[in-house]
């Protein structure tokens, strides 16, 4: 089954409009929390700064949604 | 062309024309293989050494759920394990990522080929030059940030293939799938895709379709921390030589 990983990071959105191939709700999201742990523990950390990721199935349906934030304070 | 097997082995030892002859006549048996298929699969009995001829090859180890990790690639002129026939079984899959040409050398062949003492001190730099290559990818994958492990497997790609007569100075002809890149470097494709964009973006990379343009090498490699010596393209030491 195809998912489409949508990001948020501090340079903007981005859509997925390719996806990737994953043989199950459980795989994709172990997929997003591993891409979502990527973007946050590469990123720059200069301040606040939020990163997300939404996955959807091939109908449309949210199969996860994680956010992970760094504060200033 | 000559014959990427052979080329490769030129830089372990320095071969006799016969000896050429004999590396030729060793790799005539020839399987094609499309894009996924197994070469050698996991839990098989290995029966025969296997020289990637044209296309790319990989040993990968599947997890339960279906992950996978490629712990090695093959680009022409490899060889997969000179001394495989002597295990009962295989503890990895060898496969091939893209169509590929692959010749098979029987235990027999092997035997005369390493009774050869210049081919059989090529092939024992061949298996060095792999662990070595093994060694660097585990640091790669244990130490680099995403950024820098994905140039670090551009550079040693491109020296690769460069090595071998199938890339110029340009750039390489790189005809894996981001899924694939993901498997080899343990990362997301979502992040392969993200990290392809950033070395785009700092012009280390150019991309066109499935070839890859680097602008300066050099300057690719400081990024990544490339260094080629675990490539062992200097060859053996003179005093080895027979």
């Amino acid at each position: 089954m195809r998912y489409f990983f949508d990001t948020v990071d501090p340079s903007g959105a981005r859509r997925d409009g390719v996806g990737v191939d994953c043989p199950s709700d459980r795989s994709a999201r172990r997929l997003a929390r591993k891409a979502l742990g990527e973007m946050f523990s590469e990123s720059p950390n200069v301040g606040d700064e939020t990163y997300e990721i939404l996955v959807r199935d091939n109908a449309g349906a949210t199969v996860f949604a994680g956010t992970l934030a760094y504060r200033r304070d | 062309m000559i014959d990427p097997f052979i080329r490769k082995l030129e830089y372990g030892a320095h071969l006799t024309e016969q000896d050429r002859a004999d590396l030729r006549d060793a790799v005539l048996d020839v399987c094609t293989f499309k894009a996924g298929e197994d070469i050698s699969p996991q839990g098989d009995v290995p029966l025969n050494v296997h020289v990637v001829l044209e296309g790319w090859g990989c040993r990968y180890k599947l997890l339960e759920e279906g992950q996978r990790q490629v712990v090695a690639l093959f680009v022409p002129g490899d060889m997969c394990d000179l001394h495989v026939q002597i295990l009962t079984e295989m503890d990895h899959g060898i496969g091939a990522l893209t169509d590929a040409r692959v010749a098979q050398i029987s235990p027999a062949c092997i035997k005369a080929l390493t009774d050869n003492p210049r081919i059989h001190l090529a092939l024992n730099w061949g298996t060095l030059v792999d662990e070595g290559t093994l060694r660097e990818w585990l640091v790669n994958i244990g130490q680099r940030p995403a950024d820098q492990r994905l140039a670090h497997l551009i550079c040693e790609l491109h020296v690769r293939l460069r090595a071998v007569g199938f890339a110029d100075e340009a750039g390489l002809d790189l005809p894996l799938t981001q899924a694939q890149l993901a498997d080899i470097t343990s990362m997301s494709p979502v992040h392969i895709n993200r990290t392809l964009m950033t070395l785009r973006c700092a012009d280390l990379i150019r991309t066109e379709g499935r070839f890859v343009d680097i602008p300066n090498f050099d300057r690719l490699a400081e990024f990544a921390g490339f260094e080629p010596s675990y490539l062992h393209l200097g060859g053996t030491k003179p005093n080895v030589q027979v």
